[in-house]
């Protein structure tokens, strides 16, 4: 017989001693696939001192007469270094993949063993290499039908050949999220707190029904998916039953990963239920602790999506700008204009125990946590980029979800090594890590070339030049691997860098590295192509993230060998990629300065900035378009320098600082956009007025060009904010409580007011999971005591701590972008009647403070004069982070010289 | 081309062709030692009479003759002379980090944390950090490091310790949680390292301490027999270290030197009581001042800046330096310097093979860990002073009394 499907999970499991692979997926008509592989068994190599070959054989036979089933003598190419001839090494075969690690450790000892190789390659990810296997790839396995019963699948297959396919599409996957909810004060402890509701749903729907809702004691049938039971057990017990009816591929939750999935397991555990939910009918689901408060959870042939983690990492990577909070109702408002129904978390009890109206909203609270999630996978094609990197990278789905680049990088290396007869070191342990620091401290690595920008407001264009893909440029021209690194000089054709380091060239060998990079290139066009073509704004994101999910493991092949714990450490090669950037972007300034009328205002990397005096866009492009052509050709049309924007004006700041006014052509018409790098307009701790006033700022500084009137606004705002005419709603700024109040160290803000609010009304007092919003009002109490309820503030008519917003919130990011356009502090904040006395305080107190004192008597905050004998180690006020000052006599001064 | 690695072949052509011949203990001399061949065929082209043949007696003879000795300046103490408060903060930052890497190292320090760290549930544990305040009655201790600040109380066992520390000094602290407050059960200073190579010169090299003189004040006589002694010691390997408080009148210091011996290398660290003048014939030193010869540093200095220390403290002055040792920093205390150096001349981050100090007038020798501590006498109080001998660190007294 023989059957097609996609790979989702692979492990293996002993039998008789040996082990025998498992392949789970899924075909085409929807039906779950196991196939059994037994004929394939671990092994690793050894490379011996000369001549001692058979010392070492016979040394490892007979430590591990029943462990080791073969040696044998192969000829493969050592990783570091040409060599033209392979090396005689041994091929260690063992019977049992638990065994490894013990027998590279006694083989690491051996006196006659130079070194080990590929000694920690997962047994699943030998397999899946040795067969060309990728997660998320469709296999054709032709074999015998299997009637084992210890897998729950459709069918089952003992394999004896198993074939790549070429298949485009996913497999029919079903996806199930799930959400708990806990009862109880405080953080829920599965050691001691039930789980009170279940809620699931469904993609296909399950007979016709899209969610489920369990509860946890009786309660009216309100809808017709709510079931309830007589106790959590009966609970739990259902919800086994229904998710191994669904049998879904993939399961999806919000925090799945650290707090559901840990939490049923442990319910599991303690209730006494089977907790074998995978398609293994022994293997329990495994919830590991990585770090503190991180999980990684495996269930046997299916996959655990975790939502948060993925828009989490996509936020650090630049995408979704605008999204300031990681919760599910903000991320869901953000990405799908929905959100969660409104229930407080610390009103979970009260609802949980209240009238049939609030244990109605709680159900249908907890219904929506698992709708959303599962919409966010869904709708938005959240899981291609995974999928994709799967199938580049050969890592399953559960993996590359998982795991970082090095981790991405690595399985690929071990696949393009051994396919070319490489073998791959091991990772490095102990002594290496040692001299690797060593090494590192005594050369040193040079980082890429960042350019001194020319620092301000730039209003005639800038053109924004980039190299496309540099280092990928630098890997295939150069030839640069350790494949082909020449350790010592020899009769071979070869490359040199300006580093010193010289490759030999292609027509002696291909590079390992060059050949991936060209394949990530290729596969990199393709999804740009389709998200030229995609229409949906969500979708065209993640394709946007996927294509940069590619060029990322390219790049990070450029770090990877520079890296202190690859098993590809070649500090030689990190510093030969590194001085070719350089070189190339020194000459691209070079050339642009001498045989043209612009300036090179910044560089940095791959990418240079010219500045093209003139307004009229199309001429600017044009004038690009005659560098790159200028440049390109210099470098013989090898590299290709090509225009990534223009900047009708750029507000420079500093190095990898600046926001400009970037226009694209989009179907013959201008698009404009204002891009940022480095500047933020959006923080958790800032209220909405700091991201509104900094956006509104660069606008009138971007596209209206006037500095003079963007200084003008922000006068205005700081006029308006001192006169209590900016709503309250704009000041208020947001933090969690995530923890017990007597927990918290030293004095918060949002702390003490949770306090206060306690102590006025206990019922509507936010608890342990809430955000508390408050707003910083006037008072002569230290800063964090005086946070307000922005609604008592209201009430009462309390005033605003002007002076912080401006000062703390205001100030901060704003300084900078002003300061680059040669406008000082002072300027900024003096304006209006009011401030004429803040201005007089700030102007009389600066010029004091640059007044130089002639001896020190202790030292002063310059905000809430708090004084100190000696200055405080972290240069800032204790007490509100307000700068110091050296104090004498009254006078408060930022220098001190003998001779004053 | 000397520095090369060489030929036998080749040295034995260079003699020949001076007309020299190489016996062959010396040629495995110049094998060895490439760089002196160049230094040795110039000095011996000088001779009066040149020698045909060249043994280890010859190379003995020259390589003596041109042998100067010499010392090096090994820190200054420059400073600024306006600063900013940034200035400042990175000056004790820098000092921090410093002794909290040699802190690092030690096992005493158990669970180590920062003090932002310390919470209701942290028991035992320690701190590396900075003081800041000391209240000596009450025996409590505020510190700081670069998290957070802290008060901390002295437990009976470390009681004694508060006269040894004093503010601005980087120590570690073995903490424990008592009745809601943070008990110093241990001061863990960072201390110079118990064992380490003594440093010897390969020459014969004497460095003679002499200070507070007093000339003008104390008995002429004195003054004489110092003279009568040291001529006797007379000799270019002979290094006379004038540690400051010679007299209140320049002219008398000067004519104090021109009696010195000849050939002996002098050299002066100003006290507070001599002038800021001109002085012939020494060699004016920064006080402080850290000097290498061959491979033993020296660290020198009139030493009136321990002036408050030993007030505060009301301790020994070879206790006071083996403290301040201990706490490798002679002069932690800011207020005592209000100066932001340039290289702290005070920190010790090389461990000084000898140090040397007059102003106090109460002669002492003392061995800490193998560094050599000498404090001088004076004219007006006990004439003793010390005479070390560098290639065999022998220390010798010189007693006019």
């Amino acid at each position: 017989m023989e059957t097609i499907f996609q790979l989702l999970d692979c492990d293996y499991i002993l039998l008789n001693g040996t082990p025998v692979v498992r392949l789970f997926g899924k075909t085409k008509d929807n039906k779950t696939v196991c196939a059994f592989y037994e004929k394939f068994l671990p092994y690793f190599y050894v490379q011996t001192k000369e001549k001692r070959e058979q010392e070492a054989i016979d040394e490892l036979s007979k430590k591990y007469p029943n462990d080791i089933l073969k040696i044998q003598a192969e000829k493969k190419f050592l990783p570091i270094g040409f060599n033209s001839n392979p090396a005689e090494i041994l091929r260690i075969v063992l019977k049992d993949p638990s065994k490894t690690p013990e027998i590279r450790e006694f083989a690491r000892n051996l006196r006659s063993i130079k070194e080990v190789f590929e000694s920690d390659i997962l047994f699943k990810y030998r397999f899946m290499n040795d067969f060309n296997l990728s997660g998320m790839k469709w296999i054709k396995v032709t074999g015998r039908h299997s009637s084992t019963n210890t897998v729950k699948v459709d069918e089952k297959i003992t394999a004896d050949k198993i074939e790549n396919v070429e298949m485009v599409q996913n497999s029919p996957l079903k996806f199930l999220s799930l959400d708990i909810e806990n009862v109880g004060e405080g953080i829920p402890d599965p050691k001691k707190n039930p789980i009170a509701i279940i809620s699931l749903s469904f993609f296909p729907a399950q007979e016709g029904r899209n969610t489920s809702v369990l509860v946890s004691k009786p309660v009216k049938k309100f809808d017709p998916d709510v079931a309830s039971f007589a106790s959590e057990k009966e609970m739990l017990e259902k919800f086994i039953e229904i998710f191994e009816k669904f049998d879904p591929d993939i399961i999806i939750g919000y925090n799945i990963n650290n707090f559901d999935l840990p939490f049923i397991n442990e319910r599991l555990r303690i209730l006494k239920i089977r907790r074998t939910i995978g398609r293994d009918d022994q293997k329990p689901i495994i919830s590991k602790k990585i770090v503190e408060n991180k999980y990684r959870n495996s269930i046997v042939g299916r996959v655990v999506v975790d939502p948060y983690w993925m828009v989490r990492e996509m936020v650090k990577r630049g995408f979704f700008v605008g999204l300031k909070r990681f919760g599910l109702g903000d991320v869901s408002k953000f990405l799908l204009q929905d959100t969660k129904v409104d229930v407080k978390h610390s009103e979970i009890l009260k609802f949980w125990n209240g009238d049939e109206k609030q244990m109605k909203k709680l159900i249908e609270y907890a219904r929506k946590d698992s709708e959303l999630a599962l919409k966010i996978i869904i709708e938005k094609g959240f899981l291609d980029k995974y999928i994709g990197i799967s199938i580049v990278s050969g890592l399953l789905l559960q993996d590359s979800l998982d795991t970082g680049d090095s981790g991405k990088v690595e399985n690929l290396l071990l696949r393009e090594f051994n396919k070319n007869n490489f073998v791959i070191p091991s990772k490095p342990v102990g002594d290496e890590f040692k001299k690797r620091e060593q090494e590192r401290e005594k050369v040193g690595l040079k980082g890429a070339f960042v350019l001194n920008p020319r620092v301000g407001f730039h209003e005639n264009s800038v053109v924004y030049l980039d190299f496309a893909s540099m280092y990928a440029y630098i890997f295939i021209k150069y030839n640069i691997c350790p494949t082909t690194l020449l350790l010592e000089k020899q009769q071979v054709e070869s490359i040199n860098t300006p580093h010193g380091t010289s490759f030999v060239s292609t027509n002696v060998r291909e590079g390992v590295i060059p050949v991936i990079i060209k394949m990530l290139i290729k596969e990199r066009d393709i999804v740009k192509d389709e998200m030229k073509k995609e229409k949906d704004e969500i979708k065209r994101r993640v394709l946007d993230a996927k294509q940069e999910a590619l060029k990322r493991i390219g790049n990070s092949f450029y770090g990877y060998t520079g890296f202190i714990r690859a098993r590809l450490y070649v500090l030689d090669i990190a510093s030969a990629i590194t001085s070719v950037g350089r070189f190339l972007i020194q000459k691209t300034k070079e050339t642009i300065e001498k045989e043209t009328p612009y300036e090179v205002v910044y560089g940095d990397t791959d990418s240079i900035m010219v500045k093209i005096n003139t307004k009229d866009i199309q001429e600017a492009f044009e004038i690009g378009e005659s560098i790159s052509k200028l440049v390109n050709e210099k470098f013989e049309n090898t590299l290709k320098l090509k225009i990534e924007k223009v900047f009708k004006s750029i507000l420079i700041l500093a190095k990898k600082r600046y926001a400009g006014l970037s226009l694209e052509k989009i179907n013959g018409d201008w698009r404009e956009e204002i891009v940022m790098k480095g500047i933020e307009t959006v923080r958790r701790d800032w209220c909405d007025l700091v991201g509104e006033t900094l956006q509104n700022t660069l606008n009138i500084i971007l596209k209206e060009g006037e500095p003079k009137k963007a200084l003008n606004y922000f006068r205005k705002v700081v006029t308006d904010l001192n006169q209590g005419k900016i709503p309250i709603e704009k000041l208020v700024i947001t933090k969690g409580v995530s923890k017990k109040l007597e927990d918290y160290k030293g004095i918060q803000p949002h702390v003490e007011l949770v306090k206060k609010m306690r102590k006025r009304d206990s019922s509507s007092a936010p608890g342990i999971g809430d955000r508390v919003g408050f707003v910083i009002v006037k008072g002569l109490q230290l800063l964090s005591n005086r946070a307000e309820d922005p609604d008592y503030v209201k009430e009462k008519g309390l005033k605003v701590d002007s002076r912080y917003y401006i000062e703390g919130q205001l100030l901060p990011p704003l300084e900078r972008v002003f300061e680059s356009m040669g406008i000082e502090k002072s300027e900024l904040v003096g304006y209006g009647k009011q401030l004429a006395l803040i201005q007089a305080m700030q102007n009389g107190r600066k010029q004091a403070k640059e007044q130089v004192v002639s001896d020190i008597q202790g030292f002063i905050c310059d905000r809430c004069e708090h004084t100190y004998s000696r200055i405080p180690l972290i240069g800032k006020c204790f007490d509100c982070g307000g700068e110091i000052l050296f104090y004498t006599d009254g006078n408060k001064s930022r220098f001190f010289s003998r001779a004053a | 081309m000397f520095l090369d690695p060489m030929e036998k072949s080749e040295i034995i052509k260079i003699f020949m062709n001076k007309g020299h011949q190489l016996d062959s203990e010396s040629l495995n001399y110049f094998l060895e030692n490439p760089e002196r061949l160049k230094p040795f065929l110039e000095s011996i082209a000088k001779e009066e009479k040149i020698p045909f043949n060249i043994n280890k007696q010859t190379i003995l003879k020259v390589t003596e003759k041109e042998y100067i000795p010499n010392f090096e300046r090994i820190k200054s103490s420059r400073y600024k002379e306006k600063f900013s408060v940034q200035d400042m903060v990175s000056f004790v930052n820098k000092r921090y980090v410093e002794i909290k890497k040699i802190l690092s190292k030690r096992m005493d320090l158990i669970n180590l944390i920062s003090i932002n760290k310390i919470s209701d549930k942290t028991k035992k544990f320690s701190i590396i950090a900075i003081t800041r305040e000391i209240n000596r009655n009450q025996n409590h201790l505020t510190v700081e490091d670069n998290t957070g600040r802290i008060e901390l109380k002295l437990s009976e066992k470390t009681k004694e310790n508060i006269k040894n520390i004093y503010e601005d000094e980087v120590i570690g602290l073995i903490c424990e949680k008592e009745n809601g407050s943070v008990l110093v059960t241990n001061i863990v200073f960072p201390d110079i390292p118990l064992r380490r190579e003594i440093n010897r010169t390969e020459k014969e090299i004497n460095c003679l301490f002499i200070s507070d003189l007093h000339l003008g004040q104390a008995n002429p006589t004195l003054e004489k027999k110092l003279i009568e002694h040291l001529i006797k010691l007379d000799d270019k390997n002979l290094f006379i270290f004038l540690l400051g408080d010679i007299s209140s009148d320049e002219e008398l210091t000067n004519k104090f030197i021109s009696k010195l011996p000849p050939k002996a290398k002098k050299l002066l660290i100003l006290g507070e009581m001599d002038k800021r003048g001109t002085y012939e014939n020494v060699e004016i030193l920064e006080d402080p001042s850290w000097i290498k010869m061959g491979n033993v540093i020296i660290f020198l200095s009139h030493g009136n800046f321990l002036d408050g220390y030993l007030k505060e403290t009301e301790t020994n002055i070879d206790e006071t330096i083996t403290n301040m040792l201990r706490k490798r920093n002679f002069n932690p205390k800011f207020e005592f310097t209000k100066k932001i150096f340039e290289e702290d001349p005070y920190f010790i981050d090389v461990i000084p093979d000898i140090i040397a100090m007059g102003h106090f007038q109460k002669p002492t020798t003392r061995n800490y860990k193998g560094t050599t501590i000498i404090t001088n006498g004076g004219f007006l109080g006990q004439p003793i002073f010390w005479n070390i001998n560098l290639r065999n660190r022998e220390i010798i007294k010189i007693d006019l009394s």
